[in-house]
């Protein structure tokens, strides 16, 4: 095949390692116009193909790694991948996206989507080019980190040790020994699909990786492809002409420490509080002054985010560059007890090349501290013990002693040392960097996240700070503000869905001149000539959230919404000092069912129909 | 008075400092957020007219109070006290 895909196709790989057997599925209109491609389409597939009940880690396990139907088309964010699967950590449904070059080289390898089915017997990588896939030997690589992965598969396959040269994904050591807690690492540069173990998933297919290259042109079959580029070019004009793209592309996301820790929202070892005086240190600011050495983009992005740091010297100094998040240095610092930036950027590249979930890995450390501190587990650590934490990383990734338990994840960690409350998450995942207590939008966007324990089904700060789109008192809890709370999450949870499967970055919703329905609904309408509206593209978000409920539905786990007891609790001290998530969550989810048509967390047959989903009733 | 202000993201706003900028300012009693800002605009010249525009903070940009905005406060006429601390907050993403 030489790249050629007619207009509204979406052209899947759907390779079995068990069998070394390769086919290939075309969806068209008909189901593209229903879950579009990426986390929609694969979750859709996900729910009608993986049979209940199984092993997350078994054969019968299957990875969908899919772009979506504007990926790397155009200027506007979009070479954004995501990987869908049953997740080991939870042990249902769960989606990790990522940014960097995956999705663009996928696409141009002449596929949109991959999906990954049984497993090899020996390790194997996978290479993809121009519609060609070959499955190779990889008992060379396995044990390797990341980062050496990614350079000698490159290698191998005729390329510079470039990571921009083609799109390549790999497991580290975490994902290896089938930590509940590793990710995928994706070029370029030390990208993630992060969440929900994912990259046990790969690990247990014993797929060491993925190359993806190839030279179709994603435009050959748009109806005007002048246009396209034209309207498009203005849209990504516009986008780059708002605030937020200037800042992130100056300072990255971890401006965030600053804001967050000054409303009082910022976890603290593991959650005991929201607020520390000692975070100077891990502001964006200051270690874009002392450790930022270059700003980098993924493909087709305007706004180029990404900071990447060195530590030169000193006792965590490492070799070569790190990418570094806000997310990433509260995981590894904050929620430690730890605020010292060389020691934080020092895990979190060590994290990066062991191929963990961060967040995660954090969750995990910190839940070890306190069930450690607490007596219930034999375990010399305290908090911003940077020492002992790298040497727990390294136990974790490869399942030595402690680190079998570590490796895990903070769920079962805590529930095996008999004490669930050490535990600060939802659906089985830890929560990310921002307490629910203090932005209360959090109190339900994260508890009625479909993958558990995080920001990105709905973040909240978009509303109670940046004011998009109204702004919303983060503390207020009167009925007026608990309706609105309800309202936008919904809204926002049905538009994130929707970046996930278009694709496209959520960094461009976070801005009045960013890129909502409406913008949706006129790319897709000038590249393959639907008649799409605003409307009708937040119905397709509604779909592909409440498919996913249906995969807990099906699997009888996580039905319900719950707010994590802890967050019962008053914040002990700080700006938001005596606010609990209580409240907002008791009113809120009663106003979030009724919006969303569901009972106790599940949709109604009504509600199945109104989103064209009556296949599944059977699931009610 | 003695209030402590910083600004983030001082290269976002044109100034030069890679670093946030932090000062504390000795105030009269009854000052407002518009007196710390007028006054930051005389240390920074143009400073102001980044943050505000028409009397209200500019969309996507911020002034906290102690942690909390300004605009669930008494907006630019926010009165101060000893020992508060302000926050100026430029747009960002996570």
């Amino acid at each position: 095949m030489n790249g050629f895909i007619p207009m509204a196709t979406f052209r899947v790989a759907r390779i079995d390692l068990g069998t070394e057997k390769v086919t290939e599925e075309v969806f068209k209109d008909d189901v593209l116009r229903r879950f579009l491609g990426g986390r929609g389409l694969g979750s859709y597939l996900a729910l009608k193909e993986i049979p209940r009940g199984i092993d997350p880690l078994s054969p019968s396990n299957r990875l969908y790694i899919f772009a979506g139907p504007l990926s790397a088309m155009v200027n506007l964010s979009t070479s954004r991948v995501t990987v869908v699967t049953k997740s080991p950590l939870t042990g249902s449904l769960t989606h990790a996206n990522a940014g960097g070059n995956f999705a663009y080289w996928l696409r141009k390898s002449g596929y949109d989507g991959i999906i990954i089915e049984g497993a090899a017997e020996d390790p194997v990588y996978v290479v993809v080019k121009d519609g060609d896939v070959a499955i190779r030997p990889a008992g060379h690589l396995w044990g390797k980190w990341t980062g050496a992965s990614i350079k000698a598969i490159l290698r191998e396959n005729g390329f510079p040790e470039e990571e921009k040269a083609a799109g390549v994904a790999v497991v580290g050591p975490a994902g290896e020994n089938l930590s509940k807690i590793a990710g995928i690492r994706m070029s370029d540069y030390e990208r993630f699909a992060g969440r929900g173990g994912v990259g046990a998933v790969m690990g247990s297919k014993r797929l060491k990786g993925i190359l993806v290259w190839g030279t179709r042109d994603l435009l050959k079959d748009v109806k005007d492809r002048a246009k396209f580029i034209a309207e498009s070019t203005k849209l990504a004009q516009r986008l780059m002409s708002g605030p937020t793209a200037k800042a992130l592309h100056i300072y990255g996301t971890n401006l965030l420490t600053a804001v967050i820790n000054s409303m009082g929202a910022y976890p603290i070892r593991n959650f005991e509080t929201a607020y520390a005086e000692e975070t100077d240190k891990l502001t964006g600011e200051y270690i874009k002054k002392n450790y930022v050495v270059e700003t980098h983009a993924c493909m087709m992005c305007p706004i180029a985010c990404t900071q990447h740091v060195m530590v030169k010297a000193g006792p965590y100094k490492f070799v070569g560059k790190a990418k570094y998040e806000y997310e990433n240095t509260w995981a590894l610092g904050a929620t430690l007890g730890l605020f010292d930036p060389e020691a934080d950027l020092r895990l979190q590249k060590l994290a990066n090349e062991l191929g963990f979930d961060t967040i995660s890995l954090g969750n995990t450390l910190a839940t070890a501290i306190e069930l450690a501190r607490k007596g219930k587990l034999k375990l010399d650590v305290n908090w911003g013990d940077a020492g002992a934490l790298i040497d727990l990383v390294i136990r974790a990734a490869n399942r030595s002693d402690v680190g079998d338990d570590l490796a895990e994840g903070d769920y079962r960690l805590a529930l095996k040392y008999g004490d669930p409350s050490a535990f600060k998450g939802s659906r089985g995942q830890g929560l990310p960097a921002y307490d629910p207590r203090g932005l209360k939008g959090f109190a339900l966007s994260y508890f009625t996240a479909n993958r558990g324990g995080d920001h990105l089904e709905a973040y909240s700060p978009t509303w109670e700070v940046l004011g998009v789109p109204e702004k919303v008192d983060p503390l207020c809890e009167t009925p007026e503000c608990i309706e609105k709370q309800a309202r936008i999450v919904v809204y926002a949870q049905h538009l994130m869905a929707l970046a996930d499967s278009v694709t496209y970055c959520k960094f461009a919703t976070l801005d009045r001149e960013g890129i909502f329905e409406k913008d949706l609904a006129h790319l897709f309408n000038m590249a393959y000539d639907w008649d799409a509206t605003p409307e009708e593209m937040l119905t397709i978000g509604e779909r592909i959230f409440n498919v996913e409920r249906l995969f807990h539905v099906k699997e009888g786990k996580w039905v319900k919404d719950e707010l994590n007891p802890h967050f019962r609790n008053p914040i002990p001290t700080g700006p938001a000092k005596g606010h609990s998530s209580a409240k907002m969550f008791d009113e809120g989810i009663k106003i979030y069912y009724k919006l969303r048509g569901w009972v106790d967390g599940k949709p109604t047959y009504d509600t199945l129909k109104r989103l064209g989903l009556e296949e599944f009733q059977y699931l009610l | 008075m003695r209030v402590r202000v910083r600004i983030m993201a001082p290269l976002y706003f044109g100034l030069d400092s890679v670093d946030q900028i932090s000062l504390d300012l000795n105030l009269e009693d009854g000052s407002t957020v518009e007196d710390v800002m007028n006054i930051l605009n005389t240390i920074h010249p143009g400073f102001k007219d980044k943050v505000i525009k028409n009397g209200k903070v500019l969309d996507m940009h911020d002034i906290l109070v102690n942690g909390r905005s300004i605009d669930f406060l008494d907006g630019l006429r926010t009165r101060l006290k000893d020992g508060d601390s302000i926050l100026v907050v430029s747009p960002f993403g996570g």
